[in-house]
């Protein structure tokens, strides 16, 4: 199932995306960099249900700032409904390319983000530069389809823009702190995130920093994935056995309750 | 969140005491009914955010759980036909081992969704008209005369048609005989039908049985119950060996619920008479038929959405 095999790249890529940091950003609390990321790792366990990430950066006084936190670009499957005999149903099917999996943008100017300026570098419209669509378009308009999945997207709370979410307050000299926050959704896929802050001067970025975001699978949710992906004979053996025995345990529960027979 | 589970394979953290309720809710019906409960689960489920295939895949194993349940306590009143329900089982193998592989043939196609929305929709439709007005018809009879009810009447086509049928065999615990031709091609009809539907198939076997086999609605349950418990522990072994779909923490939350509603149920069935379990189990598949028609034919409010589980 396609669903299901893509679940593993996302393992693969997360070694090339940590690799990928290691070399051009400086890791968190290095020298030269000041973008701090707290918790700086998520841990999935059984009762995890999302959890609260926390963004904070000295930038110059006078300064904007903009927080990205960007997935990894994956290739999304979609199925495109249409109307068919009077009938809502799926009626092709639509790759989407260079999206990345997870977008969240704040800034500190609301201005910043803009949804209008086509040569804006964030939020949503900056995506659109990035993004192809491949597969059953015909007879839909770029955006459309654009708006859709962001529609998409965002009801799965895996997008967001954040404009003016940045709050500033001034550290004294021509420094400042910037400091924000967002909610990392339980459907968060296991992997490294990218964190990137932009500082703008006159609306235009004058210097990146990036920090890495890690999502990771532990304890019972992650042995159970493991024998499911690695082991589905004995997953699905384990899973009748025990749906049997819990049903044939409850009969003998009731029976030796009484119950009203 | 309090109560929060994460559900390692559908991604996805849901509330486990709503989880409970579902699971009694459904399993509650499932005994009192005689069916696994799938067609009322999954599309619960889904509205609840877990992926549709994952969804079905982990109702198939809860419903083990239930059918179990319901078998064992539905075996101890003496309403479990083995023998028939052995007929029904081997049909249903065949049946849904062929539906199987139409599926896979209409995925590449590229027609499996509208075939298996249509399907719902015309079975759900065709079977819960269908009882009702038959329901209500026998209640309105034994309100008749017994002069008038008693009238003998010429066996209908259909009857002399399944009398005409070889190796007629008494099936003693249902009280009716039949040739086993009759439960081996209904068997294989419903598990032809579930297979597409991705269901257990009880909602369509229960009609089936009353109907055409004629056995009494509470042998019926029972029997149904039986062969369910195999038919659902093949799908979940599939599902779980060739497409990872089954959750097992999702299962075990849904069949702690099912399990005790099932016995609920049963026990509760017994206080009903089979007219008016019938009308009530109509009502219930015409109620979720309607709300499957209104999703096709209202537009959606994203007209994109996932394929599969990402």
């Amino acid at each position: 199932m396609n669903g299901r095999v893509s679940r593993w790249p996302r393992f693969l890529w997360m070694s090339q995306l940590s690799l990928l940091l290691a070399l051009v950003a400086p890791s968190p609390g290095a020298a030269g960099t000041n973008l701090q990321v707290r918790p700086n790792t998520i841990e999935i366990g059984t009762f995890f249900s999302g959890a609260r990430v926390e963004v904070s950066a000295e930038i110059p006084t006078g300064s904007d700032a903009v927080i990205e936190v960007l997935g990894k670009k994956l290739e999304e499957q979609l199925l495109r409904k249409g109307r068919h005999w009077d009938i809502w149903m799926n009626v092709g099917e639509i790759d989407i390319e260079g999206a990345p999996s997870l977008y969240y943008v704040l800034s500190s100017n609301p201005a910043s983000i803009s949804r209008v300026a086509a040569d804006s570098s964030f939020g949503y419209i900056s995506l659109t530069k990035r993004v192809a669509f491949v597969g059953d378009v015909k007879g839909l308009k770029r955006m459309r389809i654009f708006d859709e999945f962001i529609k998409l997207k965002e009801s799965e709370k895996l997008y967001g823009e954040y404009p003016g979410q940045l709050e500033v307050s001034h550290l004294g000299g021509d420094r400042s702190r910037v400091r924000g926050s967002f909610r990392i959704p339980s459907k968060v896929a296991p992997g490294a995130y990218l964190v990137r802050l932009s500082i703008l001067e006159d609306g235009r970025p004058m210097a990146t920093e990036s920090a890495s975001l890690g999502v990771d699978m532990v304890g019972l949710p992650a042995f159970l994935s493991m024998l499911a992906l690695q082991h589905g004979a004995l997953y699905g053996l384990l899973a009748v056995a025990v749906a049997v025995a819990f049903g044939y345990f409850t009969g003998l529960v009731f029976r030796k309750t009484g119950g009203g027979h | 969140m309090p109560w929060s589970l994460y559900l390692p394979i559908a991604g996805h953290t849901v509330n486990t005491v709503l989880l409970l309720g579902i699971g009694g809710a459904v399993g509650f019906l499932s005994g009192f009914f005689g069916v696994g409960g799938g067609f009322l689960m999954t599309p619960l489920l889904i509205t609840f955010g877990i992926p549709p295939v994952v969804a079905a895949a982990s109702d198939s194993n809860q419903i083990v759980a239930a059918t179990t349940s319901g078998t064992y306590a539905h075996y101890r009143m003496g309403n479990v036909d083995f023998k028939l329900g052995l007929f029904l089982l081997i049909g249903g193998l065949i049946g849904g081992t062929i539906g199987v592989q139409l599926i896979k043939i209409l995925r590449q196609l590229g027609n499996a969704d509208f075939v298996i929305r249509i399907t719902y929709v015309v079975m759900l439709g065709f079977i819960g008209t269908y009882m009702l007005l038959e329901s209500i018809h026998s209640l309105r009879q034994r309100s008749l005369a017994p002069a008038r009810r008693a009238r003998p009447r010429r066996p209908s086509l259909y009857a002399r048609m399944i009398q005409a049928l070889p190796f007629q065999m008494r099936f003693e615990r249902s009280g009716v005989t039949h040739s086993p031709i009759l439960p081996l091609v209904l068997g294989g009809f419903v598990g032809l039908l579930a297979a597409i539907m991705g269901l257990g198939g009880g909602f369509i076997m229960v009609p089936m049985m009353v109907y055409l086999l004629r056995v009494p609605m509470h042998v019926v349950v029972g029997t149904n119950l039986f062969q369910e418990v195999f038919m659902c522990a093949n799908v979940t072994f599939m599902q779980a060996l060739a497409n990872h779909t089954v959750d097992l923490e999702l299962a075990i939350v849904l069949l702690v619920g099912s399990s005790i509603g099932a016995q609920f149920g049963a026990r509760f069935s017994r206080k009903f008479e089979a007219d008016q379990l019938k009308i009530l189990l109509a009502s219930i598949i015409l109620l979720v038929m309607g709300k499957m028609l209104l999703a096709l034919v209202l537009p959606p409010h994203i007209f994109l959405d996932f394929k599969g589980i990402r």
